[in-house]
């Protein structure tokens, strides 16, 4: 898989469910490797940008956005979407593999985002559990 | 989960968060990241191992299937399935040496990290 692609998994796009983004290739790789085993429809991105201009014509039932990326942070990604998308019918997890810092937790509340750690997200029985909970 | 009541609604709201949010969490972001890769490495290190310890399950399973089968019906549609497994124990393996060389390279980064912190207290 080239972690370089833009969207780096896309699997019967458009009317995506599940919207993913880590810059982390390997953590893409390992979701991408578990949502093949399942049904569900997806699209998976490295690039906080391309996500976003992705995002701005697709409204997807679960968000996945990884905390800590080189280009901006998950809550800049999340405060962009909100002033350009409607993610009311969308459940939206920030991700982190540790506790993001103080202060942050307002935040994630006020904009309507909840936080799921990465072991979580890289262990495919609480990811599919996860995805036939909200998909 | 979702907290319908407090998303935000109004344009300047919006618009307060997103001045507000980000950069005030900038500042403190060169530890957490520090921290948060090699956390991030170790699940994805154990995502991977455990993605390959059910694999390599699945496919011990489906070979003694196989191989304690009487008649050849369906041998054929066995066979596919044998070779899919062993397609996902072959990815889930070369994952995982690749995220064990990432974790390796990260534990790496941050011993020097912290020598280099440990010789500036010391003066040396």
């Amino acid at each position: 898989m080239n972690a370089g692609l833009e969207a780096v998994s896309e699997l019967m796009c458009p009317n995506n469910e599940l919207v993913m983004v880590d810059d982390d290739a390997l953590t893409v790789e390992i979701v991408s490797w578990i949502l093949s085993k399942g049904q569900h429809r997806s699209c998976l991105f490295t690039q906080a940008d391309k996500a976003l201009e992705y995002l701005k014509s697709q409204t997807p039932r679960l968000l996945i956005v990884d905390y800590y990326m080189p280009e901006m942070t998950g809550l800049e990604f999340i405060s962009e979407l909100h002033g350009s998308t409607d993610l009311s019918k969308t459940q939206v997890y920030l991700c982190s593999a540790v506790r993001p810092p103080n202060g942050t937790g307002e935040l994630f509340e006020i904009m309507n985002v909840a936080l799921l750690e990465k072991q979580h997200l890289c262990d495919r029985q609480k990811l599919t559990e996860m995805l036939d909970t909200y998909l | 989960m979702k907290i319908d009541s407090v998303v935000p609604t109004d344009a300047s709201q919006k618009e307060s968060l997103a001045a507000q949010g980000p950069a005030g969490i900038k500042g403190a972001d060169a530890s957490c990241v520090s921290s948060h890769d090699l956390r991030a490495s170790l699940a994805i290190v154990n995502g991977f191992s455990t993605a390959l310890g059910s694999s390599f399950k699945d496919l011990s399973e489906q070979y003694q299937m196989i191989l304690e089968s009487d008649d050849d019906t369906g041998m054929a549609e066995s066979a596919d399935r044998l070779m899919m497994l062993d397609a996902d124990c072959r990815f889930c393996l070369s994952r995982l040496h690749t995220a064990i060389e990432t974790l390796k390279s990260r534990l790496e980064s941050e011993r020097v990290i912290a020598g280099t912190g440990q010789a500036e207290d010391t003066g040396t």
